[in-house]
């Protein structure tokens, strides 16, 4: 390294560092363009449209290396442009790592500026072509100083002229290196293997902490001279000032403070963003969730079964959703899942084995747990992924009813539960507690909005299900809202009613749903028509502690559902036919 | 005209005074004294409009008030830093022209900010996710981003008290645009700062008294909340430019006449360029203002249609609240006051079917009926269901809701105030009820907003039930709406134990209202049993009465009534008090 031999350079280790760091930000540049790509696939739509609008804009970023060269050329401290040099390196790791949540304002801005009539005439998509590569370019637009600031700090010496072909060419190799590695292993390998919204987390952080790293170390061994202020090594025996002579011994920190003032300042900024950071990594890794769902999101996944998504809402604070529908809210879970299980339970004597249908959310179970007789809960829940974050992010709320000995979950969907049995792929135990053996089903699953959905409310499930109940046994079931989907709501009573001899609508009120019915079924003639005086007793008995249910409403929430409109349509035949799994009902 | 210093060097004290007081001599003080009454004036119409504004946002008039009067009062702390900066530099014409600046920035930002108010619930919904605010509730980060928001002007305002002292005790100095070390006329104006300084408060006093007063009976009415903020920022302008204009007139620039002095010239020639500069900042805050004014409802109109759901048919700004008709998706045409969802054609059966019939139903003969309330006329079309009703008075306040009613709201309201039995009065509720001597009233049905200020909150105290009592027949039933039993349970719970404390038989039901979620009504009454109905006594009525509904019928009814008995509402009925006129209860989103 022929350059770096003058005294007033910079000393050879800094000017090492300095090298590692501009093959670090080609790296990293060259990622972000590779990470910026799929993610402007995503809002663009189309791959062609999307590479060409990265590449351009990267290209067009890179012109900022002009004003900075300017720059370089007027200030003449090393120290100003190391600054310079690490400030780019940590926004650029913050722009990476909320790389999700800048696209997703982008395309927000986009369908504002849409629509506001003065620039009507512009169409959303230009819009959003422009927000996005005004997003893209800010990297690049950073990323323009680093040649000329390190093609000037390597050459800080008088026979500037001599070294500068051999300074540029080696800059530039670095940094092709850089960028050719970095955009190789993020596209071939690390996108893949880790996903965007992780690879975005990884690299900024990884930026950030390597940037905060040798910058601290940096002013730590940093020492100014006072004639001019380059960075010189200074001897050791210089170092005791002379000022340690004039201060008290007991001040002696405080001039050792003051001396070593920048690292203090710059350990305390690095400290706050890192901080900040750590706190919201969650919101900053699912941020392109962000739009889909209401509030922040702080959990997403997408698997096999369902699209699972936690978020902080503003009304309903921690929600679970699946598909998109909130399934379970901190704030109105017992509205939800209080009418469920208590109307059913309650009317039964003493309900001893309970099967849940679905629940993976965990609201259903946590109020059956509340029965003392309850010896066995078994769960068919096929999606042990749902069970899994509800464990995570809601036991705290309900006390993870999933740990509970009485409980025993099943990861297969109930549909297949005749197939499941005929093919003896449960344990025999299972088998054996299964058929005829219930008091009590809860089909705790949504709405038949899809074909999947809805094989949980034909009448061959029923069928089923009515096979594992026992003489005295109720089933209750989701059905849907009695204002917007009435259809839905009489199809599924009706369908219960073509297995079993008794049925009844209830109707609950749920915050976030509004006006929601279940539809209970039941063999046993006269069951429902409980006496007021019996269901006080074995409250006081049972000793549950609930929010809106008890014994003195318990016929209200029957009542309720018995609006005229209800009574009317189902009076009519002829709207309403019975799901069968040759002509499944799915609600519009 | 000259300020004339030279003749005031020998003068008493006394005299000095004297002629600060008159101020015959020179117009200067006079116009400082007329700004700062101006500026007054803006300050506090402009509070007043940023006020309405927050209202419709925020929902709650209580909290808009609070946020609004302790960012202003947080924004003037700026004057001690405008103090320091008018303490260094001392020159007359310095101040003014700062003054013209900041006013010409006041001006812009008023009819900017005004409008883009309604963004402040997007951009707190940006912060919520992106910085540390995640962890805090999104309606701290709204008054955050509502107090920021409303701070930008009052940290300007801060300037001008400051600055006017300086420039009137400079007047009364008698030697403006001299640097005088005289140590005698720095005592004296020593000897009158106290009265400088009242007479700048005094007139800055009274212009926002006006300012106020103006803007909430006669610019927000006649113009509305937009354009009043338009009038506004003129009224900041011309104040600005009075200031600039009549300080020129004082001080007109050094004559060219003496051409050996070359000092002289070159004076002019600079403050000339100087003057010639400062007409440009006018100028250009009025062509932005005119910008604006221009495309105002436009800018307001992008966040609306989000915040009401859909496409806005009609809006309007009365001289009690904004009232705005919007086309929703699925509900339907829908009424909003102040911000706050009213009805919409979805809710119209449930809601007033749930207000109207167990109060009618239970009475044996209805005759008479009082609405309170009931601007959007669903309650009076379920009322003239029961043939049995002879007449029927409905109070509103704002006579332009039932105007509006009318023409936009048919669908809820059937074209029920022109029936022949029904009575409109356009008063107070409180007022009536307490003038009122006639024979009283079978059914009074509450149908007010829900308590969200403290206008609404006086309809829902000790002392407004017992004057209903007043009104009613000794069988006769008062029901009334209590808000949602499950966001506000404080509410619903205080609004029962208030109506327990007037009448003998009380009882809430709940019933559940689609876009307002689930819902709570309260009834009461003092001999009547209505409570000892049985469903088939119900179904009876009904059908003798020949009334047709959607969702009421006798098991609903009961079941309304079985439904309000709950451990929630249990909860919350512990720490509910009574409320009173003294101290009404409020509907607060933290409460």
């Amino acid at each position: 390294m022929e350059v770096i031999r003058s005294e007033r350079s910079l000393p050879l280790k800094w000017k090492l560092v300095v090298l590692s760091l501009l093959f670090l930000f080609g790296f990293v540049s060259f990622a972000y363009e590779i990470i910026a790509q799929a993610e402007a696939i995503v809002y663009i739509g189309s791959s062609n449209i999307a590479m060409g609008l990265v590449i351009s804009t990267f290209i067009l970023g890179y012109l900022s290396s002009i004003p900075f060269g300017l720059w370089a050329d007027k200030k003449k401290k090393s120290t100003q442009m190391i600054y310079v040099f690490f400030l780019i390196g940590i926004v650029t790791s913050l722009i990476i790592i909320y790389t999700g949540n800048l696209f997703h304002i982008a395309s927000d801005l986009s369908m504002f500026l849409a629509d506001i009539p003065l620039m009507g005439e512009i169409s959303h998509y230009i819009w959003l072509l422009i927000t996005i590569s005004l997003t893209i370019t800010i990297v690049p637009l950073l990323m323009g100083g680093v040649i000329p600031l390190s093609i000037k700090l390597l050459i800080r010496d008088s026979d500037a002229y001599r070294d500068i072909g051999s300074t540029a060419g080696m800059v530039f190799a670095l940094d092709s290196l850089g960028s050719a590695l970095g955009g190789s292993i993020t596209a071939i390998y690390l996108l893949d293997k880790l996903g965007k919204d992780k690879l975005e987390l990884v690299i900024g952080l990884s930026l950030l902490i390597l940037t905060a790293v040798v910058a601290v170390s940096f002013f730590g061994g940093m020492k100014r001279t006072n004639n001019d202020q380059t960075l010189v090594d200074i001897p050791k025996e210089k170092k005791e000032s002379p000022k340690k002579g004039r201060t008290t011994q007991g001040f002696a920190w405080m001039s050792w403070i003051k001396r070593h003032k920048t690292i203090f300042i710059f350990i305390f900024v690095i400290g706050t963003i890192l901080s900040t950071v750590l706190v919201n990594l969650a919101p900053i890794k699912y941020g392109g969730q962000q739009s889909r769902f209401e509030g922040v999101v702080i959990y997403y996944e997408k698997n096999h079964y369902h699209e699972i998504a936690v978020s902080k809402h503003p009304e309903l604070d921690l929600t679970l959703y699946t598909d998109m529908k909130v399934v379970y809210s901190q704030r109105d879970h017992f509205q939800l899942y209080e009418p469920l299980v208590h109307v059913p339970m309650m009317t039964l004597k003493e309900p001893k084995d309970v099967l849940i249908v679905g629940g993976g959310a965990g609201g259903a179970l946590a109020e059956v747990l509340k029965y003392s007789s309850i010896e066995k809960v078994i769960i068919m829940e096929e999606d042990a992924g749902l069970i899994k974050v509800s464990k995570d992010y809601f036991s705290k709320l309900q006390r993870s009813p999933f740990s509970d000995r009485r409980v025993e979950v099943i990861n297969s969907p109930a549909w297949m539960l005749d197939r499941l049995l005929n093919n003896n792929s449960l344990s025999e135990d299972i088998t054996a507690s299964m058929l005829g053996n219930f008091d009590c089903i809860i089909i705790d699953r949504l709405e038949p909005r899809n074909p999947y959905l809805t094989s949980y409310y034909t009448r061959e499930f029923y069928f089923n299900m009515s096979k594992m109940l026992n003489d005295q046994g109720i089933i209750i079931s989701h059905a849907s809202s009695p204002i917007l989907k009435e259809k839905t709501c009489l199809v599924i009573n009706a369908t219960m009613g073509s297995v079993f001899n008794h049925t009844k609508l209830i109707s609950g009120d749920v915050w976030s749903l509004g006006p929601y019915m279940y539809s209970m079924g039941a063999n046993s003639p006269d069951i429902f028509n409980i006496s007021q005086n019996r269901l006080i007793k074995k409250f006081k008995e049972y000793d549950i502690q609930t929010k809106i249910y008890t014994p003195y409403n318990h016929h209200g929430f029957g009542l309720m559902a018995m609006t005229n409109n209800i009574l009317e349509k189902a009076a009519v035949s002829g709207i309403i036919n019975i799901s069968t799994i040759a002509e499944p009902y799915i609600e519009i | 005209m000259n300020p004339g210093g030279s003749e005031k060097k020998g003068k008493e004290k006394g005299s000095e005074i004297r002629r600060f007081l008159s101020m015959k001599e020179s117009k200067f003080p006079r116009i400082i004294l007329l700004y700062m009454f101006l500026t007054g004036l803006c300050s506090f119409g402009y509070e007043l409009v940023m006020e309405r504004t927050m209202v419709i946002i925020l929902g709650s008039s209580s909290a808009a008030m609070g946020l609004i009067i302790s960012t202003f009062i947080l924004g003037y702390l700026s004057s001690f830093y405008f103090g320091k900066w008018v303490d260094k530099n001392q020159e007359p014409i310095k101040i003014v022209s700062k003054l013209l600046m900041l006013e010409c920035l006041i001006c812009v930002l008023l009819v900017i900010i005004v409008p883009c108010l309604r963004y402040a619930p997007f951009i707190a919904d940006y912060l919520s996710y992106l910085i540390f605010f995640y962890y805090l509730d999104y309606y701290y980060v709204l008054l955050l981003t509502l107090g920021l928001f409303s701070l930008v002007v009052p940290v300007i305002m801060g300037a001008e008290i400051p600055f006017a002292i300086k420039l009137l005790a400079n007047s009364t100095k008698g030697s403006i645009g001299k640097n005088d070390d005289d140590n005698k006329e720095q005592d004296e104006v020593y000897s009158v700062i106290g009265q400088i300084s009242g007479w700048v408060f005094a007139f800055d006093s009274i212009g926002a008294a006006l300012g106020g007063f103006l803007t909430a009976l006669v610019l927000i009415p006649l113009i509305g909340r937009l354009y009043s903020s338009v009038v506004l920022a003129l009224t900041t302008l011309l104040a600005g430019v009075i200031l600039l204009v009549s300080f020129n007139k004082q001080h007109p620039a050094p004559s060219n006449d003496e051409k050996g002095n070359k000092k002289k010239n070159c004076k002019r020639k600079r403050t000339m360029k100087h003057r010639k500069k400062m007409v440009f900042y006018p100028v250009l805050a009025l062509i932005i203002v005119f910008v604006v004014a221009i495309n105002m409802k436009n800018i307001e109109q992008g966040p609306l249609s989000d915040m009401y759901g859909g496409n806005i048919l009609f809006q309007t700004d009365t001289s009690y609240q904004e009232i705005v008709i919007t086309e929703i998706p699925v509900a339907g045409t829908a009424l909003y006051l102040d911000g706050q969802m009213q009805i919409s054609e979805l809710d119209d059966e449930m809601y007033h079917e749930f207000l109207v019939h167990p109060a009618l139903i239970s009475h044996d003969s209805p005759k008479s009926i009082l609405i309170i309330g009931g601007g959007d006329g669903g309650t009076l079309e379920e009322i003239l269901k029961h043939d049995i009703v002879e007449e029927i008075t409905l109070i509103e306040l704002d006579r332009e809701v039932i105007d509006i009613s009318q023409k936009y709201l048919q669908s809820i309201n059937n074209g029920s105030f022109d029936h022949p039995k029904v009575k409109v009065l356009t008063t107070d509720g409180r007022v009536f009820a307490r003038e009122y001597s006639g024979d009283g009233f079978d059914v009074v049905i509450g149908d007010l907003p829900d308590p969200d200020s403290e206008a609404v909150a006086m309809l829902y105290t000790c002392e407004f039930f017992s004057d209903i009592q007043g009104l009613l027949k000794p069988n006769g039933i008062f029901a009334l709406q209590s808000a949602s039993w499950y966001e506000y349970p404080m509410v619903t719970a205080s609004i029962i134990k208030t109506l327990d404390a007037e009448f003998t038989n009380i009882s809430l039901y709940l019933a559940n209202v689609w876009t307002f979620g689930p819902w709570s009504f309260s009834i009461g009454s003092e001999k009547s049993k209505w409570n000892e109905i049985t469903i088939a006594e119900i179904e009876n009525r009904l059908t003798n009465r020949t009334i047709e509904t959607v969702y009421y019928n006798g098991y609903t009814h009961k079941g309304s009534f079985l439904l309000a008995d709950n451990p929630f509402m249990d909860e919350a009925m512990k720490k509910a008090r009574i409320s009173t006129l003294d101290r009404p209860i409020l509907q607060n989103p933290w409460m």
